[in-house]
Order: structure tokens, then sequence, then C-alpha cells
């Protein structure tokens, strides 16, 4: 075979779509040989299009596409399918099929005519089984089976039809937590162990970022653009993306953060005279009831460290009440989500000591406030002075609540 | 420890699968010896044996044999098998499994073609041979299955194109009664008589022709049983395995218009058969591999047909009762038993 490129798949002004309609192109991409290409993008974009082009189930409407350094249009259906393996999104019914007989399909461009299994082939599928680690299912009928073991069972089938590339459309839909990372842990094996090329679409951007070697966006309108994960995976690109108006990536943690609609344009200075009259948070559960109704009233302060405020946050924002976030160094993970959600935080910054003029903007807040929550600092850290004396400091005004109190109501 | 648990399953299967093909062929052999020693005139054993296998003792029994009983029995045999295999391959197709060539309308597009021909034709050609029959219930089979495959591309509910395929069912019905209405009296006999479903009144040329045709177009079924296997998987999963699907869907039409065009030219719509019976071949099978369940598929379809055949000419004797009849008896209750169970998997 004769070998132009390293790349596993190489599309030169390549445009796909169905029928006339071109969806995405005219676009240029090199799919690394033996890493994980994921693709990601917003429903419709065009994801499975440019897969089921690779495939070939769709005709590819100009440009090239090379793959392992050839024509993809000069493999004959045979050769073709001795290269490339593929997990649809067509969900299969077959009748009285064992899981087995289903992986065992997977042999089909190497078996002989009437598809008759050798030694060979059994151990093929054996080890195809395995991979998956679905020996136990094996004799199972596949219409018996959960959906979780229904993907193994056809990723089996794909990797016993010993592909070079494996084509994957949204591989984890339908899977539990478990699942999926089961399924993107057996990727991972067979790009490192056995050097296949893995290119799939994915809907779980976290898990993408983590999995893969190259990340593809595919969006509305056109945009496309390709980059290793930290490149990728920016708050803005993926707002961008994915047209997000409600909510953000972190791609530092790499989750999915919401935005309360009224909040999206940035501004998160607080007023401190749109605080008065409300009754946010006096530690009566019954009265945190349409809180999120009322303009976010800025009463409730917040003062943790190393990550214990973060749960605190996001039970806050899901009820709709604003807060202000106390001292926190920017190296803090707590700083991390606390600058996206809370209404204001007051920050040291990196490497400095704590200053007067910062405790004394906190110790204001506290003053102001109706509540402080003390979340306090994860057990296996110390509590800073600056966080000692925040808490006393509120404690001695009867405003300090552990999170527990706050929520429940004492 | 897997690997040996599969194996003695294997091992298993492959005893139910020899368990299955010979009960199958002995049962052919007992319906064959009972079929040929059953009818009007009673012939002794001895005497049935010296008759087929040397041709000797009286000329009126040898005439019997050979004229009535064996013709009727060997297409017994082959339109059961033809008919079954139509099914199998039209379910493969429309991945349904109560697509046929009855419920589909392709038999009646099979008849209505046969009518045309045999009442515009008729007058003007004097010795119609089987072989022209044939063509036109090839070419009306294949007409029908052009329309529902036309339907099919709006239809994507199973459902709804079953129903598509009985209106299409009952317009060539319509036009045949048509035709019939404004046929010479002589035309409507031979038609009425043939449309009723028959394995009757084959000549040896005629057993020869269709023998050979549904044989050719079993063994191509057979040769076909490795990609449909992959077909079983999905279009778009054969597709990915090397399949090349406009091909082989091209070939699966061909071949069950010819199958059920086939049954049609010489026997008449025959109801439900092309259903009921790949099911019951995959039951006993337990599994619906290709490449086991086409062979079984056909013994299971000669079994079916034959036994009903024997039921049709014996139950009321001498009334003989029209082979459709029988069939939809035994049939239709085992189709509406697999749209019972389909109904409660897809509510599971």
């Amino acid at each position: 075979m004769r070998r132009t490129t390293d790349a596993a798949i190489l599309f030169r002004g390549a445009s796909v779509g169905y029928g006339r309609r071109t969806i995405l192109g005219p676009l240029d991409l090199e799919v690394p040989r033996g890493r994980i290409t994921t693709l990601i993008g917003p429903n419709g974009a065009g994801k499975s299009t440019l897969l089921k082009t690779v495939t070939r189930e769709l005709p590819l409407l100009s440009g090239d596409v090379e793959l392992f350094g050839k024509d993809l249009h000069s493999y004959s259906p045979k050769e073709l399918a001795s290269v490339t393996a593929a997990v649809l999104t067509e969900r299969i019914h077959p009748e009285l099929l064992t899981c087995r007989d289903i992986v065992a399909v997977g042999r089909y461009p190497y078996t002989g005519a009437f598809g008759v299994l050798t030694e060979e082939d059994e151990r093929k599928i054996d080890q195809a089984l395995a991979d998956v680690h679905a020996e136990e299912i094996a004799d199972r009928d596949f219409t018996q089976i959960s959906d979780g073991q229904k993907q193994r069972i056809l990723l089996a089938r794909a990797l016993c039809q010993e592909p070079d590339l494996l084509i994957l459309d949204e591989p984890t839909s339908y899977l539990d937590i478990k699942y999926k990372l089961d399924l993107l842990t057996v990727l991972q094996k067979m790009t490192r162990d056995r050097g296949m090329t893995v290119v799939m679409s994915l809907h779980e951007i976290d898990l993408a970022q983590k999995v893969s070697d190259l990340v593809v966006c595919v969006g509305k309108g056109g945009l496309f653009k390709v980059g290793t994960p930290e490149e990728v995976f920016q708050k803005s690109l993926i707002q961008d993306l994915y047209g997000m108006e409600n909510g953000f990536y972190d791609a530092m943690f790499g989750s999915v953060e919401f935005l309360e609609s009224d909040r999206t344009d940035g501004t998160r200075e607080v007023n401190p005279s749109e605080g008065s009259g409300a009754t946010v948070g006096t530690g009566v559960s019954g009265s945190l009831e349409g809180a999120g109704q009322s303009s976010p009233a800025h009463r409730v302060v917040v003062l943790s460290m190393g990550g214990a405020g973060i749960p605190v946050y996001r039970r806050l924002q899901k009820l709709g009440i604003a807060f202000s976030a106390g001292l926190l160094s920017e190296l803090d993970v707590d700083y991390h989500l606390a600058r996206e959600i809370a209404d204001s935080v007051t920050a040291i910054p990196a490497f400095t000591p704590v200053t007067e003029a910062q405790l004394s903007e906190v110790k204001e807040a506290i003053d102001g406030a109706d509540r402080v929550i003390g979340a306090g600092c994860p057990d296996d850290m110390n509590r800073s002075d600056a966080l000692k004396e925040l808490e006393e400091y509120s404690r001695r005004r009867g405003k300090l609540a552990s999170p527990e109190e706050f929520f429940h109501g004492a | 420890m897997g690997e040996q648990t599969w194996k003695i399953t294997q091992r298993k299967r492959r005893a139910r699968y020899a368990a299955v093909f010979l009960l199958l062929i002995l049962a052919l052999g007992v319906v064959t010896v009972v079929s040929v020693n059953t009818g009007n005139v009673r012939i002794s054993v001895p005497e049935l044996v010296r008759a087929v296998f040397l041709q000797e003792g009286r000329p009126d029994v040898i005439a019997i044999l050979w004229t009535i009983r064996l013709p009727r029995i060997l297409t017994g045999l082959m339109m059961g098998g033809a008919i079954a295999l139509a099914g199998f391959l039209l379910q493969t197709f429309f991945e349904n499994p109560i697509a046929g060539p009855f419920v589909l309308g392709i038999s009646s597009g099979a008849k209505m073609a046969v009518a045309i021909v045999m009442i515009l034709l008729m007058d003007r050609v004097a010795n119609l041979g089987s072989g022209v029959l044939v063509v036109a219930a090839f070419l009306g089979a294949l007409a029908a299955t052009a329309l529902v495959l036309l339907f099919s591309q709006w239809i994507k509910n199973a459902a709804a194109l079953l129903l598509a395929g009985i209106m299409i069912g009952y317009i060539c019905s319509a036009v045949t009664d048509f035709l019939t209405t404004f046929a010479k009296d002589s035309d409507v006999v031979n038609l009425h008589g043939w449309s009723m479903g028959s394995f009757s009144g084959m000549s040896w040329q005629d057993v020869r022709v269709s023998g050979m045709i549904v044989l050719a177009a079993s063994i191509l079924t057979f040769l076909l049983s490795k990609p449909i296997g992959a077909y079983q998987l999905g279009e778009a999963y054969a597709a990915s395995m090397g399949v090349n699907v406009r091909w082989f869907r091209a070939e699966i039409i061909l071949l069950s218009s010819l199958l059920s065009g086939c049954v049609t030219a010489f026997a008449g719509p025959i109801s439900f058969v092309g259903i009921a019976v790949p099911f019951l071949a995959k039951r006993m099978l337990g599994t619906s591999r290709p490449i086991l369940v086409i062979p079984a598929a056909f013994l299971t379809g000669s079994l079916f047909c034959m036994v009903c055949d024997l039921i049709a000419r014996t139950a009321f004797a001498p009334t003989e009762l029209n082979i459709s009849t029988v069939t939809s008896i035994f049939g239709a209750p085992i189709v509406l038993y697999i749209m019972l169970q389909r109904r409660r998997m897809n509510h599971a």
C-alpha cells in the first residue's frame, strides 16, 4: 500500500452531506494514526455525516479523502471492511441470535463463501469478547441483555473485524456512567496496545476532554475547529460551539455549570441597595421557597476554602439565592467556581499574604448579610487564620450557620 | 473456562440442529409414503412399491401413481419449500417477521399477470406453455414488489407497510375480477380452478420446469446465507462489513419474486406459509442463522404443504379443499401469534 502520509484519515477540501445538500465543508483534517480523535458539537451539525462519509455510507460530495494513504474510493467493499469497522447509532433487533453469534458476524470480511468459522476465527471471537469483558454474556440472547451490554457486544463485533480504524457514532448514548467509562477504557486500550485508530463522536464533552488525543469541533454554520483537548476546551469556544446561553463549560473541572439567564451579561457587581427588604436565608427552609422569583438578594456570605464551598455554591445557585464568597486565595478551587457563579468574591491574589483591607471587605459583607454559611474546609486541611477569624466574627454576630443548619433549618 | 463453556454450548447446539434436520427428513419420508398410499383408489403396499420403483403392475395403478399422485407430491414438496424461502427472503429484506409474498400482495400481483395472459392471449396462442405463465407470474410478482418498495420509501412503519401490501393485493384482485367478469366462460373456468390454489393437475413437464426453477433459486438463496447473516444486523452494519447492499437487495427481490411467481404460476396463491414456516424453522433450531434456517425452512415448508395437501384431498373426499384454505387454517394462527408476541416484546 502506498503511504503518502502518516495520517489515518486525511480530508482535503472535503464536503460532506446528504444527497446534494452540503452540511459541512469544505474542510481539511488530518486524523492521526493510533490515537483517539473525538468529534464534538451540537446535534445536526454534521458529526455523523462526517463519520458516515468515512464508512462510505454517504458519498463524498467534493474534495478528497485518503484512508491510510490511499484514496477512500479506491477501496473495494471487502478491503474497506478489513481496514475499518464501525459501531453505529442504529439499534439492531436480531431475533434468536446469541451475543456470540453477533460478534461472530464481525469475521465477515475474513470468512469464506458460507461464512463458516475456523478455529482461528473462534479464537478471535473469544479475544474480542474478552476485550470488552463480555465473556459471561456470550451465550445469552442478544435481545435479553441491557443497553450497556449490547453496546459492548457491538464493540466486540467491530473489534472482531480487526480494523486499523474504529469508527464509533455516539457510542456512549444510553449508557450509564459506569458503562461509559468501561467503553472508553477499552478504546484507550485498543489505541495504546494495538495501535488502533479511533474516531468517534461524543455528546459528553467532559469525557471527550479526558479521553481524546485530538478534538474536532463541528458546530452549526460551518464552525470547525481542530486541536488538542487543551486548545479546544476553552470556555468561550465550547459556549460558541453549542450555542450555550444558560450555562458554560468549566474546562478546569471538566464540568458543565449553569448560569441564570438574567445574569449572563457578565455583571456580577454587588448593588447593596438591592438587598434590602429581602427575607432570604434566614435559616428557615420554608422562607427559601420562591426566593428564585424575587430579585436575587445579596444576603448570604459563604466562608470556605479548599473546595468545601463548591457544594454550597451549587446548592445556593439551584435555589436562586445570590451570595458572596468569602476570602479565597486565587489558587483555591473554591475561587475557581465562585468567580463564575457567586455575585461577588473577595480574593487574595496568588502568592500574597492576606491584607487587612481584604479582611474588612468580607467583614463588611458579613455585616450586611442575613446569614453566613460556614462551609469550613476539607478534613485533610487546616483552617487558615483568616478563615478562623471570619468565622469567629460571624459567630459573635449570631449569623454563622453550618450548611446543614442553613439548608434544613437549624 | 469461558472457552470450555461455549464449546459445550456449541456441541449442544449442533446436536439440536442435527436432530431437527433428521426429524424433518424422517417426517418428509413418512408423509411422502402416506400421501402416495392415500386416495380414492386403494392400492396395496406391495403393488405400490412395484408400481413406483419398477413401473410394473396393473396399468391403472401405474397411471394413478405416475400421472396423479407422484407429480402432486413432488409439486407440494417443491412449492412448499419455495414459498417458505420467498417468505424468509422478504422478511430479511423488510426486517419484519410478518412479511411474506401473500400479505405483501406479491402473490396477487403474480395472479393478476397470469390472469391477463390467460384471458388475453389464450385465444391467440394455441398452446400456451407453462413457461409463459411462469414468466408472467414472475413479472407480476416483480411489479407488485416494486410497488411495495415504492411505498416503503415513505412508510417506515412496518405495520403500515404490510397494510400497503394488503391494499396492493386487493387492487390486483380487483383487476383480476374485472377481467374475469368480461372473459369467456371457458377461460374463467380455467382461471378459477387455478386461482383456488392446488398442487394437482401438474404434468411431468410442469414438474420438471418448476423443479428446475425452484432448485436453482433455492441454491442461489442458500449461497446468499452469508450476506443475509450480515444484513440481519441492519443495512448499515451489513455495508460496513463489505456487503454490496444495493446488489444484495436486488438479488433478494429477484429471488423472492421468482420463487413466489413460480409458486403462483403452478399452484396459485398459497397463503401464510411464507410467514409461518420460517418462524417455525427458527423456533425449532433456536437460532436465526441463515445457513441453518434456509435449508430448514425449505424442508419445513415442504412438510407443511404436503401435510396440508394431504388434508385438502382427504378431509372431505371425494370433495377437495383448496390448498390455501388448509394452509390458512394452520398458518394464520401462527402469524397471529407472531404478531402478538412482537407486541409484547415491544411493550416490555
